[in-house]
């Protein structure tokens, strides 16, 4: 054979290679990693901020040299609605190849479009859907970087029995709980978590009662709660009914701790309703802000690279919680799970997350990395992440736990 | 039980009834006289809340002041409601009329969400924060009694308005005139009663009712385009335990439901205070078809001709 010959077969083989790894992207070395995120419709507020924290953190490492020298290239999909994002996932893995996805900010299209993924056997990483039933499926692919509804619920019990009493004075079995929720699935799903974990550390619960969301009095209720004056009332409530409860809970001097959830509470139409009779209602579940001050040093580099960042594309906004959390997310990914795995097999990814064993506060932000494992009830969740609890204070929603990156202190008003 | 909750548990009962029966007068009058069964009720109360918000938030308002603009817009939208869509189903099989209010209130609740957006928004008066306290009455063995100033506000011009409704229709030319033609339409129109007039006036009446108890509600509750949905139940129930076309029957009932629902919230659990409603309800109907002030043959839904142009 001559030459040329030598040099047409050379080339076919490299036109080969290329259609095999997917025109060519494998060949200059770079990792292709599908991204889904609600970027238009209604939950787009949301899913843009936390696909930002994806898109910058992808920007990070890519300028410290990209994992293991190869860049990583993100081929994003936009999902505004679960029918899209199940059929997004479908694209992504049928025409563009990738077998490791991240997504999908809220539950309903992470529920849609992890279906898909866990199908085709592809790694899946979850960085905001907090819905327990997300990682109840006992599916195998999918990994939740961020916390859980049940995460969320464990931890503010635990925050009563650990912060709130002491400073009330009392011991944590002394202190009465009345447990209050919405009769929707919502209401039921949290306060079943809550309940689960007060009786696990024998708090006591004094009252636990339901009601409907559309209820337009909720003067029985309260009267009932006043009868057994429970020191803290956990309120599982959307906004509606929380503003009329505590309408009713302040004008019948209802004298407990009111603790709620970031879906009732924490909503920003709750403190126009109230005012200043917000103040020190505490709201639990999604951080309301995040300071980074004071996390330990590799995250705190790595956190602060990201604020940076983040401030200079965004005119010197300051980062939300959303965006923080989408951030840490692709971090996992990159920094602990990608280098281990050395592949973007998903059997390979899978194994790499199975394995890491971060202790808290030495992953990303506060974050510890321990992925629970396939047979547990929430199979692929990180149980090392940690929610918010916020409380309104003068008018403003603080983060005042974990404190870790918390932006005020927990203030205990007894009335 | 104290003694002092049972009374506690009575007021609060008969204020949340007030509210009942004041956004329900309206529909017990629409149906009364022009038998039309008034689906989109609840969304001309959301609008008629929002009336007064917008008023409050833009021009600060007083919502109680805000009535004086309402009750003439509502009585405006009321005419141009019933000549637009609601005229041509006179006459018209039940079905289509329901098709009309039905599909009334889908596009209101919808433009409503277009225009607004689903945050719920409230109107906080200071002069209203703090509640009235009454007693100790240590005569009586009572210890504080608590009253929400709205609600009470609500409760007594509610009430009032009632009142003064009801001796409208009694004693007023055009009252009677109302009167004589909801109980017999063919006779009224022998007598040379503008029947179409008649409709006009009592349609866009039962809707200016609502403007008012919407200005009313504003103080108290959250609006937002759904907020319609959460009272039209209540609504109907009130009008057909009360008795189709009863202002009275309306006033009781609605007071009735108030304290049914309070006392049950209370001593059964909040979750079942619906169900109990509903089974007070169902047994009154089976006792009394018509309603505890309803006359005999008033909840048929007899069919109307068509209005002669």
């Amino acid at each position: 054979m001559g030459k040329k010959q030598w040099a047409v077969i050379f080339s076919i083989a490299v036109m080969a290679v290329f259609f095999i790894t997917g025109a060519g992207h494998a060949a200059g070395g770079t990792w292709r990693i599908g991204t889904i995120y609600p970027l238009t419709g209604p939950l787009s507020k949301n899913g843009v901020k936390n696909f930002d924290g994806v898109k910058i953190a992808t920007q990070m490492i890519n300028d410290a040299g990209g994992v293991l020298g190869k860049k990583v290239v993100l081929v994003s999909a936009d999902a505004p609605n679960p029918q899209a994002a199940a059929s997004e996932a479908n694209r992504l893995i049928t025409n563009e190849k990738v077998t490791c996805i991240i997504g999908t900010q809220a539950s309903s299209l992470s529920l849609a479009a992890t279906v898909v993924a866990e199908k085709n056997k592809v790694f899946y990483i979850e960085t905001e859907g907090v819905s327990g039933l997300i990682t109840a499926r006992g599916f195998k692919y999918l990994f939740r970087t961020t916390f859980s509804s049940g995460m969320m619920s464990a931890q503010m019990v635990d925050y009563i029995a650990k912060v709130v009493a002491p400073k009330m004075g009392k011991k944590p079995y002394d202190l009465k709980i009345a447990v209050i929720h919405e009769d929707g699935g919502f209401g039921t799903a949290i306060s079943k978590g809550l309940k689960a974990r007060a009786e696990g550390l024998k708090l006591n619960i004094v009252s636990d009662l339901s009601y409907s969301a559309k209820a337009t009095d909720l003067s029985g209720l309260v009267l009932k709660l006043k009868q057994v004056k429970p020191d803290i009332v956990l309120a599982v409530q959307y906004i509606n009914d929380a503003i009329l409860f505590h309408r009713q809970a302040k004008e019948l001097r209802l004298k407990s701790i009111i603790m709620g959830t970031t879906a009732g509470q924490g909503n920003p139409d709750f403190v126009k309703a109230l005012g200043k009779d917000a103040d020190g209602v505490i709201a639990f579940g999604i951080p309301s802000e995040f300071s980074i001050k004071n996390l330990s040093s590799q995250p705190k580099t790595d956190a602060a690279e990201f604020v940076k960042r983040y401030k200079d594309s965004h005119n010197g906004a300051y980062p939300s919680p959303t965006s923080f959390v989408g951030f840490a997310g692709a971090w996992i990914l990159y920094k602990f799970i990608l280098p281990r795995a050395k592949s973007l097999d998903p059997e390979k990814l899978r194994e790499a997350a199975l394995s890491l064993d971060v202790p808290k506060g030495q992953g990303v932000l506060n974050w510890g990395i321990k992925f629970a494992g396939p047979g547990a009830k929430n199979a692929g969740q990180n149980l090392r992440a940690s929610a918010g609890i916020n409380q309104w204070q003068k008018g403003k929603l603080r983060l005042i736990w974990p404190k870790e990156v918390a932006t005020a202190d927990l203030i205990v008003k007894v009335k | 039980m104290s003694s002092t909750l049972v009374v506690q548990l009575v007021i609060s009962g008969i204020l949340l009834g007030g509210i009942y029966a004041l956004s329900s007068i309206g529909l017990t009058l629409i149906f009364g006289v022009m038998k039309i069964v008034n689906f989109a009720h609840g969304e001309f109360l959301m609008l008629a809340m929002y009336v007064s918000f917008w008023l409050f938030h833009w021009a600060h308002l007083d919502p109680y002041l805000s009535m004086l603009i309402s009750v003439p817009l509502f009585f405006i939208i009321g005419i141009l409601t019933y000549k637009v869509f609601i005229k041509k189903t006179i006459g018209a099989p039940i079905l289509s009329q329901i098709f009309v209010t039905v599909g009334l209130s889908i596009i209101i609740e919808n433009l409503a969400l277009l225009f607004w957006s689903a945050d719920f928004r409230t109107v906080s008066l200071s002069y209203l924060s703090r509640p009235i306290i009454l007693g100790p009455f240590s005569g009586l063995g009572l210890e504080e009694i608590i009253v929400n100033k709205a609600r009470l506000i609500a409760f007594i011009l509610g009430i009032s308005l009632s009142i003064a409704f009801y001796l409208f229709m009694r004693f007023s030319y055009l009252g009677k005139v109302i009167r004589a033609t909801s109980q017999d339409r063919t006779t009224a129109l022998l007598m040379g009663i503008n029947i179409d007039r008649v409709y006009t006036i009592s349609f866009a009446m039962g809707i200016l009712l609502v403007g008012i108890a919407g200005a009313l509600m504003i103080p108290i509750y959250t609006v937002h385009p759904f907020v319609g949905f959460e009272f039209v139940l209540i609504m109907f129930v009130v009008v057909v335990l009360g008795g189709m076309g009863s202002i009275v029957g309306a006033v009781v009932a609605g007071l009735f439901i108030g304290v049914v629902e309070v006392f049950s919230g209370f001593f059964i659990g909040p979750e079942s205070k619906q169900a109990v409603y509903f089974l007070v309800f169902i047994a009154v109907l089976v006792l009394k078809p018509s309603g505890l002030f309803g006359e005999k043959g008033e909840e048929e839904l007899e069919r109307i001709e068509a209005i002669g142009e």
